[in-house]
């Protein structure tokens, strides 16, 4: 009985490292303060006005949905190579985060192209390569609703999610690949200061709530796996007693 | 076993070889090469008889003064410019909200025997700068003006 | 040597399963009748316009082909799980990636079968006209299918022991061949108007990079999801 809690001893531990909580909440506070401070510090745009305020949230959800992808790359390649759950687990828990954070920029992406292009959506190689992101991410979180066996499913999974990964960078390339309407990269030479300056915090910002949501997802991951194990076991027990 | 694994290995490594060979060829080996993506009046017109009834892309300067936009019948007239060479644009539809004298426009569509390019897709190029307006520029002003009161002077 | 016994199998797993599918015929068939349907609703779809159909020709093909052979990849697992004989193929000595290059080669022949009765119907009904240059126009079409068929295949592996396979194949599929459906289309299209911005000449090499990235990424990628 004692070696049968072990796994869901060692997953309770994993929240006494951080306080994951605290840095969930800071990360929404520190996220809304970065939002007014740049609603309130930066003057409207030349040619969009106060559309150009879209670009805070826009642009981050596209930084962090590529940051969560790569971490569903880097934890799929991981379990291929040690075949740990754990790794497994943290592919999910960034893969649900990433989808989130990828609708985000499409649905704002979507706001913000209506006035200033005057489509809703355009046929255009960035948009439609993070569409197809999006997409990647919603058939790679089916897959491990249609697979039942652990085992199968992680190891699915991580083959489904590197071969997504490749595609991620056609996604950056399709810049240089194809003269596009859509605005090449900002960079600081391109974007004045006022701009770029709440952009960037409002980037970190929304990182803190990416690491601690998927800190979050991985958590509770860890602990049903746990409890699963802990149920199979002890199925296992009273059939070995009976028998 | 050993043997299946260390085939699996190779597998995985001369994989990862030619995939990274892949990558640098799309990343390094310029394939967008010799792409128009659209052409100026200038190359639209010295295409000649090749050019008409294709589908192509224009691109340029919305011609100073020369918009006729006519608001009952969503009926859009304007040149497209570039150095000295101009082509008539018709387009259906209201344009862009930023769309305005002296705008840099992309417009798909295909250049009529008559002479008129017919759009079917009206696109504002955006310039990659952000920037605050300078003093006494009033950024939304003009292209208001123009989606509500008739012909823009 | 040891390369030379992979393609033995290989070729010996795609005779079996075109074998197989010589002597029933259904599969293709059925497959070839559905690409026809599909390319029927869409020129219901576009309407009377002969204009509009030429221009939708090239992407109607292509829907036509990625809908009627997402049908086949799961076909193509489906004999072997309802025989019990996969287990047994995976026994046998040797990489496992010959059996997915045998399967991959069967349905290449397969899908290139329904495209030999599916294209030339879409001309027909299309009324599309090739102005020469057929042969840049067959290396586009080789080219795309090369990339459908090698993840339809992969994908399949890992679809058809799963719930709800018929659902799930798709779902995976075919975001991953948008940029093939992309490339293939923009160069089958501008090739067919003349090529006037020059695009096709980006969009093949653009295929081809795709193809070599996901027949070597499939290939390694298969013997880890066929092994559990």
């Amino acid at each position: 009985m004692t070696a049968s809690t072990m796994p869901l001893a060692a997953a309770s531990d994993r929240r006494s490292g951080l306080p994951w909580g605290w840095i969930a909440v800071g990360g929404v506070l520190a996220l809304v303060a970065a939002q007014v401070y740049g609603v309130l510090t930066s003057p409207p745009d030349r040619d969009m006005g106060h559309l150009q305020k879209i670009m805070y949230l826009h642009v981050p959800a596209a930084w962090n949905a590529f940051i969560a992808f790569f971490v569903v790359a880097v934890a799929s390649l991981r379990y291929l190579w040690k075949g740990r759950a754990a790794d497994d687990l943290l592919a999910a828990s960034a893969a649900e985060i990433g989808s989130l954070l990828t609708g985000l920029t499409l649905a704002l992406g979507m706001l913000w192209g209506k006035p200033t292009w005057g489509i809703w959506w355009t046929w255009e190689p960035r948009t439609t390569s993070t569409a197809v992101l999006f997409f990647m991410f919603l058939a790679y979180l089916i897959l491990r609703k249609f697979v039942d066996d652990p085992e199968r499913r992680a190891q699915w999974s991580a083959v489904v999610g590197i071969l997504g990964a490749l595609n991620v960078p056609i996604v950056y390339m399709s810049v240089r690949w194809w003269r596009t309407l859509h605005q090449v990269q900002g960079s600081p030479m391109t974007l004045d200061s006022t701009y770029y300056i709440p952009l960037r915090i409002n980037a970190v910002a929304l990182m803190i709530v990416l690491v601690a949501f998927i800190a979050h997802r991985y958590r509770s991951a860890m602990i049903t796996q746990a409890a699963d194990d802990l149920e199979d076991r002890a199925a296992l027990m009273e059939g070995g007693s009976r028998a | 076993m050993s043997n299946a694994n260390g085939r699996k290995t190779a597998t995985v490594v001369i994989a990862s070889v030619i995939v990274v060979g892949a990558f640098t060829y799309l990343m390094l080996g310029n394939i967008e090469g010799d792409v128009v993506y659209f052409y100026t009046p200038t190359e639209l017109l010295s295409k000649g008889d090749a050019a008409y009834d294709r589908a192509v892309r224009l691109g340029g300067q919305v011609s100073p003064g020369s918009v006729q936009w006519n608001a009952e019948a969503l009926d859009l007239k304007f040149k497209v410019r570039e150095g000295t060479k101009e082509v008539l644009v018709h387009s259906k539809g209201a344009p862009p909200q930023m769309f305005r004298d002296g705008m840099g426009v992309v417009v798909e569509g295909r250049y009529r025997r008559d002479g008129v390019f017919e759009s079917k897709n009206l696109m504002i190029k955006h310039s990659e700068e952000y920037r605050a307006p300078k003093a006494g520029e009033r950024p939304q002003e003009m292209y208001r003006s123009l989606m509500k009161g008739g012909t823009a002077s | 040597m040891s390369l030379r016994d992979d393609w033995r199998r290989a070729r010996a797993v795609a005779l079996k399963d075109l074998t197989a599918e010589r002597r029933s015929r259904a599969g293709l068939n059925a497959v070839t009748f559905l690409g026809v349907l599909v390319l029927m609703l869409f020129g219901f779809a576009l309407g009377p316009d002969t204009e509009a159909m030429r221009e939708a020709a090239v992407g109607a093909i292509w829907l036509a082909i990625l809908f009627s052979g997402v049908l086949a990849f799961n076909r193509c697992y489906q004999l072997e799980l309802d025989g019990g004989a996969l287990e047994p193929l995976l026994l046998y000595p040797g990489s496992r990636w010959s059996i997915f290059v045998g399967k991959v080669l069967a349905n290449l022949a397969f899908v290139f079968l329904v495209e030999l009765i599916v294209i030339p119907v879409a001309m027909v009904l299309f009324h599309v006209v090739v102005p020469g240059g057929a042969l840049a126009q067959i290396a586009v079409l080789v080219l795309g299918t090369i990339g459908f068929v090698t993840l339809g295949t992969f994908y399949a592996a890992m679809s058809s022991r799963s719930r709800s396979r018929e659902v799930l194949l798709p779902l995976l599929l075919f975001p991953m061949m948008i940029p093939a459906l992309l490339a293939s289309v923009q160069a089958s299209t501008a090739l067919l108007s003349g090529d006037l911005m020059r695009e096709a000449g980006a969009w093949v090499r653009l295929l081809i990079a795709y193809d070599v990235i996901f027949v070597a990424a499939s290939l390694a990628a298969f013997e880890f999801a066929i092994e559990v």
